[in-house]
């Protein structure tokens, strides 16, 4: 039932987004109202749909599923069955927020090689010789890709 | 005038620019396809915003060069670890890791060089050949049959894709819904845009898949890491195959080619489709069925024919029609819409220079792909040993800095993420991405040639019906949408009760 609860909260987060949609479409003139209005009930009957047919799968495929999962317990530990870190991927998820949010008040010469830095620290990823390098260089690299040979910008913040 | 085109084409691909685009593009592809976990689709996501800074021709050869080069990049790893490293490679792994195990890891790349080779020169001829056919078909559409071909894009591509077809077609549907957003097409009001500026232009879609295909896959990266290092099996033999060993995998090449065209012209089918479908029917012809899964040659050959061969296939309906037949394929629509060239049928007339030099590219991208293979494969191997905690914060630098140099606009930054996280959660309940994306490319062509028509025929709806373009494409729409509902699943269990008996 975890997996109803799941697709649940899924299926009202649609909803509401679709009646948020419809609040402002009844607002609209009738012909930029029309198609919204069409696609917002769809958009509720088939969140409403996957929720019920979530509810049937799981009732019926209950017993086969859990001979499924013993069976793959019995398997190699290979891609799929690697626990998700779910901290791991919260505060990773915080960190390129952080990182988006400072990026045009601090700039990206700044706020590039920290992340990197916070990153791959808290990652475990490499040691600190690597880090350093990789998050002077890799900022360098990107700058000089996108600024100095494809004449793009990037945020430069206080240093702009 | 196409035999015109398709010379003008040419002299524009054999440019040093376009070669130089194509050989960067396909070895690019051959080191992240070889990556686990970074995905073809994610690729040319990153390289998309860069190609903004190039020359259309360029940018667009290099995105299809890409993704070509990709599709065999995920064979190394495939074979070499066990762990496709994309999606499209994961039939390989069924004959390639044996074949690595055996010592002959050399010989199973090989065997995936040359059959990705033929398939992709295959799926190119097919595109080059099919396309203008098509283009010239599909420029006599009007608003009837133009909002036909979107409703079948989104019906096809939701209920094809893998999972539930329910999903599928609810991540269409709020493709669909989100593309409302911006200024309305015939009245000019602004729509959904709850009083911000940035949104009067509507979700900039490309910014929108840089969020969906890369941040999802960056935090994917970080939160499934076991730490352990991989295991990667040396190359010590000879790559290319004997001319015995080419006869014996050359017929099931040409069916995978085959297998893979078609899977790639239907939407919501790609690669990873394609290689199953290529693997299973090569062992269904086989007189020596019982070593597939053991190290048969045929098997590596199958698998990477059918894969390649959907890239030129998922293109046809993308530069005729405007339907991106691959998620990689909506990217690569993304990249012509940021040089500001609308996907569809003008693109064989109005922009028939351009289109023909990207088909000539993927041409040249397969021998470039077969070179770089032969030359760098030894090299790609040691990508494969990058560990994945490494690459997520650098492919977050590439996406955020990707989004923000398109639009010079920090706000679609922030809508990048948004769409990251959305997707992100997508994934977590298994509802696919690529048609939500498809929806939001194909909104506006729907809500405009909906008006027009229903203008036409002064507001009924039988105009759908009473055309007959229009009226075959919604069956076949309203066909896909029942095929995934319960009834064709009890016709599907007696037809295949009937087959086990006979």
């Amino acid at each position: 039932m975890k997996e109803v609860k799941k697709i649940a909260i899924a299926a009202g987060l649609a909803i509401i987004l679709s009646l948020v949609f419809l609040s402002k479409a009844t607002k609209l003139p009738k012909t930029a109202a029309f198609l919204p209005k069409i696609l917002i009930a769809i958009v509720i009957l088939l969140s409403l749909g996957m929720v019920y047919e979530t509810y049937y799968k799981e009732k019926t495929n209950y017993k086969a599923k859990r001979r499924v999962d013993e069976r793959s317990e019995e398997d190699d530990l290979d891609e799929d069955n690697i626990p998700i870190d779910y901290k791991k991927a919260c505060i990773f998820g915080l960190m390129i927020a952080l990182y988006i949010f400072t990026m045009k008040p601090i700039g990206y010469f700044i706020v590039t090689p920290l992340f990197i830095l916070i990153a791959y620290r808290y990652l475990k990823s490499t040691n600190w010789r690597n880090t350093i390098f990789i998050s002077i260089g890799f900022t360098l690299f990107v700058y000089g890709l996108f600024v100095l040979f494809l004449k793009l910008p990037v945020p430069m913040g206080i240093l702009g | 005038m196409i035999a015109e085109n398709i010379m003008i084409g040419l002299s524009n691909a054999l440019q040093l620019s376009s070669l130089i685009g194509v050989v960067v593009g396909t070895a690019l592809g051959l080191f992240i396809g070889a990556m686990p976990g970074l995905s073809a689709t994610m690729g040319i996501a990153l390289l998309l915003p860069l190609t903004y800074g190039m020359e259309p021709a360029v940018g667009i050869s290099m995105l299809c060069a890409l993704y070509m080069g990709a599709m065999y990049g995920g064979s190394i790893s495939a074979i070499l670890i066990k762990t496709p490293g994309t999606p499209a490679a994961a039939a390989t792994v069924m004959d390639g890791y044996p074949m690595a195990q055996q010592g002959k890891a050399g010989k199973a790349l090989g065997i995936s060089l040359v059959a990705s080779l033929i398939g992709g020169v295959l799926s190119s001829i097919a595109l080059l050949t099919i396309a203008p056919v098509l283009g010239n078909f599909a420029l006599e559409f009007g608003p009837v049959e133009l909002f036909a071909v979107a409703v079948l894009g989104i019906t096809i591509i939701g209920s094809l894709s893998a999972g539930s077809p329910i999903k599928g077609i609810l991540s269409g549907m709020l493709g669909l819904l989100l593309s409302m957003v911006g200024m309305d097409p015939i009245t000019g009001t602004p729509r959904f845009t709850f009083g911000n500026i940035n949104l009067f232009s509507g979700v900039p879609y490309t910014v929108a898949l840089i969020g969906l295909f890369s941040i999802p896959q960056a935090i994917r990266l970080v939160e499934k890491d076991s730490g352990v290092a991989k295991v990667v099996s040396s190359i010590k033999d000879k790559m290319l195959p004997t001319l015995e060993e080419f006869k014996r995998i050359f017929p099931t090449t040409l069916r995978s080619s085959l297998i893979g065209i078609v899977t790639g012209i239907i939407p919501g089918t790609g690669g990873d489709t394609a290689c199953w479908f290529g693997y299973n029917e090569a062992k269904r012809f086989a007189k020596d069925k019982d070593t597939f899964g053991k190290g048969n040659i045929v098997g590596v050959a199958a698998a990477e024919a059918a894969n390649n061969a959907v890239v030129g296939g998922a293109l046809i309906p993308t530069i005729t029609l405007g339907i991106p037949g691959s998620s990689a394929t909506a990217i690569i629509m993304g990249g012509l819409m940021i040089h500001g060239i609308m996907p569809g049928p003008t693109l064989m007339t109005e922009y028939a220079d351009l289109t023909y030099t990207l088909i000539w590219a993927l041409m040249f991208s397969n021998i470039a792909m077969f070179l770089l293979g032969l030359l760098f494969t030894r090299v790609a191997v040691n990508v494969t040993k990058i560990s994945n905690k490494i690459l997520a914060p650098v492919i977050i630098i590439l996406c955020v800095i990707g989004s923000f140099a398109i639009n010079n606009s920090i706000f679609d930054v922030y809508l990048m993420f948004a769409f990251g996280i959305l997707g992100y959660f997508m994934d977590k309940i298994d509802m696919p991405t690529s048609p939500l994306v498809v929806g939001l490319i194909l909104g506006s062509m729907l809500d405009t040639s909906l008006h027009q028509s229903l203008l036409m025929s002064g507001g009924s709806w039988m105009i759908f019906l009473q055309n007959p373009i229009s009226a075959v494409l919604l069956v076949v729409s309203l066909l896909s949408i029942l095929q995934a509902t319960p009834i064709f699943s009890v016709i599907k269990k007696k037809f295949s009760k009937k087959t086990i008996k006979a």
